[in-house]
């Protein structure tokens, strides 16, 4: 298998700048009652075809922004073969757009639609148009990506939640290596501006003032466009950067120390981090075996090299879920 | 035209274009909805439920263009052809020469016009 290079040509992202009471819901009812919302966003200039937008909730719409954002940045030219090109993005996929099932389901003093399927049946196609369920499924917004784009390539949806977005980059970057495409969009999008979201968070604890850290709920996507280093040079591409490597795992509780341990053993360096959430977690979070891979591959670069890291993690210790690390080489190629 | 079918066709216009996320200037009664105004079959699912939804009635499968064509007419070559002669009648201003002369039954969508939706809401009442 080829191990050929992958470099970062272009970047879009969408983000909320600050926080305030969110505007799509009430969030008295909760602790928390911030929210890093994006507002006054129209993506409407980001849709070839406007039809599609009827279809398109705000993350699709961000994710459709950002990725448009990501090719023009890039300078990828029209006539760029777009069956080479694909669209792999992370997302939770935690909005069950629950507000307009309620309704649809409203009214039902006996709660016969619990245990009477047909009577369910009844009053949810009578209460919901058909393609509600196709604005919410996760896949949309790498959906819409390639359609509004016209993205041919492979296609994917990653959903492990905080670090899907780094882990699609990853994928994306051997999908390139393998020469599945020559040209990835990837990234991530996602909001947790809606009451499901604020239920959950409420309850795993993250609003408590004894939380480690402030926690906001936001939204936004940001998007990379990922090529095949050979070709980005030679289209005379902006190369903004190189991914070197990417590593994912699942671990237990781990010192910090323990894991120094196996990268001296295996004459790894240990990477540097940049503004881990919590040092303990990041000891978590390197104990996945396969961050050893991420330092082996910056071993021996002079450069600055700037190491991504995620952990999520519920509030206790030993609940550290999932962790995603990308290592960015910043130096010019 | 009689003042509660004009009123229908202005709702079942209001529809259309917001199903289609076109101007409602743009839908004419007798735009095919295919051929002239761009609709998909998932558009049709969209459009179909807030009809229902705004007249009040459940409209089965297929039935939304029975206002141009009955069910046993569609299943023959000569009923098929006999309908599009009597549609001429009725819709002169169809774009007829962009549709074929001997239909297909995957054709008879693209006969769904406002008049035909409209022609389908009054039989119903």
């Amino acid at each position: 298998m080829s191990r050929g290079r992958v470099v970062v040509t272009g970047i879009g992202v969408v983000t909320p700048n600050g926080f305030a009471a969110p505007s799509q819901f009430d969030a008295s009812g909760f602790r928390c009652r911030d929210a890093a919302e994006i507002r006054d966003f129209d993506a409407a200039p980001f849709f070839r075809q406007r039809k599609a937008m009827k279809l398109a909730h705000r993350i699709t719409r961000f994710a459709v922004a950002a990725a448009s954002m990501a090719l023009v940045d890039a300078e990828l030219p029209d006539d760029f073969p777009r069956d080479e090109l694909g669209v792999i993005l992370g997302t939770s996929g935690s909005d069950p757009q629950a507000a307009d099932l309620a309704r649809a389901l409203a009214n039902d003093e006996h709660n016969r639609a619990v245990a009477d399927v047909p009577y369910f049946a009844q009053r949810v196609l009578d209460g919901l148009n058909p393609l509600w369920l196709l604005v919410g499924l996760p896949n949309m917004p790498s959906s819409h990506v390639a359609i509004q784009l016209e993205a041919r390539g492979p296609n994917n949806t990653v959903m492990t939640d905080w670090i899907a977005g780094l882990q699609a980059i990853g994928e994306a970057a051997d999908w390139i290596r393998c020469g599945h495409a020559a040209a990835v969009l990837a990234g991530g999008a996602d909001s947790a501006l809606h009451p499901y979201a604020y239920a959950a968070f409420e309850r795993a604890g993250l609003f408590d003032h004894r939380a480690d850290g402030r926690f906001v709920p936001g939204e936004g996507a940001a998007v990379l466009l990922l090529e095949n280093r050979e070709y980005a040079i030679a289209r005379g591409a902006p190369i903004r950067a190189e991914v070197l490597a990417s590593a994912s795992g699942a671990s237990v509780a781990a010192t910090r120390e323990a894991v120094n341990r196996r990268l001296d053993e295996r004459n790894a360096p240990r990477p540097r981090q940049c503004a881990p959430a919590n040092a303990a977690r990041l000891g978590h979070a390197l104990a996945a075996s396969g961050a050893i891979d991420v330092a082996l591959a910056i071993r021996g670069i002079t450069a600055p090299a700037v190491v991504l890291c995620d952990s999520t993690g519920a509030s206790g210790p030993a609940a550290t879920l999932a962790f995603g690390t990308a290592a960015l080489d910043r130096s010019s190629t | 035209m009689t003042s509660a079918r004009g009123e229908t066709e202005a709702r079942v216009i209001a529809i259309v274009a917001e199903t289609l996320s076109i101007d409602a200037t743009q839908v004419k009664p007798h735009s095919s909805l295919i051929d002239d105004l761009g609709a998909e079959s998932i558009d049709f699912l969209d459009m179909v439920f807030r009809i229902e939804s705004a007249f009040g009635i459940k409209i089965r499968e297929n039935e939304i263009w029975a206002g141009a064509i009955s069910a046993e007419e569609a299943e023959t070559e000569e009923g098929r052809r006999q309908a599009v002669d009597r549609l001429k009648a009725r819709l002169p201003e169809f774009r007829w020469d962009a549709f074929p002369a001997n239909p297909r039954r995957e054709d008879l969508p693209r006969l769904i016009t406002v008049q035909t939706i409209v022609d389908y809401l009054e039989h119903r009442q």
